[in-house]
């Protein structure tokens, strides 16, 4: 089959689609998770925070109503909230995502409290939490260690 | 119809050249006269009170252990995986970007920590030393912590998480001058760059 002109423009556009894609994920192709991390684990601290951009790319809106993870003992949402200077974490029972709409799980904001590591792991490696949907929807993530959000 | 514009013009160049002026001058100003980005600076310096605590190393920790340098404080606990490791490591940047200044004018950075009963001095060194070899964590007795957040105007409140517990804390940084006095507080959320300029600003390090 010969190369041409379009077939090839379109094995580059879909290769810088993959490449955007930082973290990777199995699941439903409505919904992007990119930029997924987590902190590494500081010694004598038994529980670390993981971050995400999440968009939904569908028509309804979308509701996680659980984390699971193999590589955690317990794996919930919380959200950190300062008001009038406090620092106040919650833990939310849920976690709505609007139709079209992107969340930002971020340092000061919503994040996965991930609770007892059930393994070692150090800033490179990656760790797999599962995002579990109100409508039965799973979606796997792997979270990238990094000492903090700078790197 | 000309005639009548030319002073409306005049006026209006003048203004301008004026507003200029002031826009030059503030930014030939020193450093010490522009004010901070983000702090708010005490107008009198408000010395701390006695406390008696012991840092990660195990020894003896007192206010006379923050006098002859300036330091950077942030109240926290280690059982908080989002807000204080965030702001550790954002001091570490901070550490860096101060590193220029004389040794004399660089602050120590230091963890007070809301949670002494779950916070020991085991638990402490490494974790600060995590984010930084030189930072310094506080731990002891809660009524000595007590005597320091009450001081400092930080709230600190435990609140029931599962079958634990967390802190809801101030989530401001410090800045106690040589004194072992409170100069300024610099309000979350917190750009490391802006910290790091205010502290210039309030320091004034020749």
């Amino acid at each position: 089959m010969q190369l041409n002109g379009a077939t090839f423009a379109l094995w580059i556009l879909v290769s810088l689609a993959s490449l955007a894609i930082t973290a990777s994920c199995t699941g439903p192709d409505d919904i992007i998770v990119t930029q997924a991390w987590v902190r590494d684990v500081p010694p004598g601290a038994h529980m670390t925070a993981g971050y995400l951009s999440i968009e939904n790319k569908n028509a309804v809106d979308l509701v996680i109503t659980r984390v699971d993870s193999n590589d955690f003992e317990a794996a919930e949402i919380h959200v950190t909230r300062i008001t009038d200077g406090m620092a106040k974490m919650r833990r939310i029972g849920q976690l709505e995502i609007p139709a079209g709409k992107r969340m930002l799980f971020e340092p000061g904001g919503p994040h996965l409290m991930l609770i007892k590591p059930t393994r070692e792991f150090s800033p490179g490696d990656t760790v797999s939490i599962t995002l579990v949907f109100r409508d039965g929807k799973r979606l796997a993530v792997d979270l990238i260690v990094k000492q903090d959000s700078s790197e | 119809m000309q005639s009548k514009s030319k002073p409306g013009v005049l006026i209006a160049g003048l203004f301008l050249a004026a507003f200029l002026g002031a826009v030059s001058a503030y930014f030939m100003l020193p450093r010490s006269a522009q004010a901070p980005l983000n702090a708010t600076v005490l107008k009198q310096p408000r010395l701390l009170p006695e406390f008696d605590l012991i840092d990660q190393d195990g020894h003896d920790y007192t206010r006379e252990n923050m006098t002859g340098h300036w330091s950077l404080v942030f109240f926290g606990f280690t059982n908080c995986p989002d807000i204080c490791p965030t702001t550790l490591n954002l001091l570490a940047t901070v550490k860096t970007l101060l590193a220029d200044l004389d040794e004399t004018m660089r602050p120590a950075i230091m963890l007070v920590s809301v949670d002494p009963m779950r916070d020991t001095v085991e638990k402490l060194e490494p974790y600060v030393r995590h984010f930084d070899p030189d930072f310094i964590a506080i731990t002891g007795d809660l009524t000595e912590i007590q005597a320091l957040t009450t001081a400092m105007g930080v709230a600190v409140s435990y609140q029931p998480m599962g079958d634990s517990y967390t802190v809801d804390h101030t989530a401001a940084v410090f800045l106690v001058n040589p004194d072992a006095s409170m100069a300024a507080v610099l309000g979350a959320p917190h750009d490391p760059k802006i910290l790091a300029e205010d502290y210039r600003r309030i320091v004034r390090p020749r």
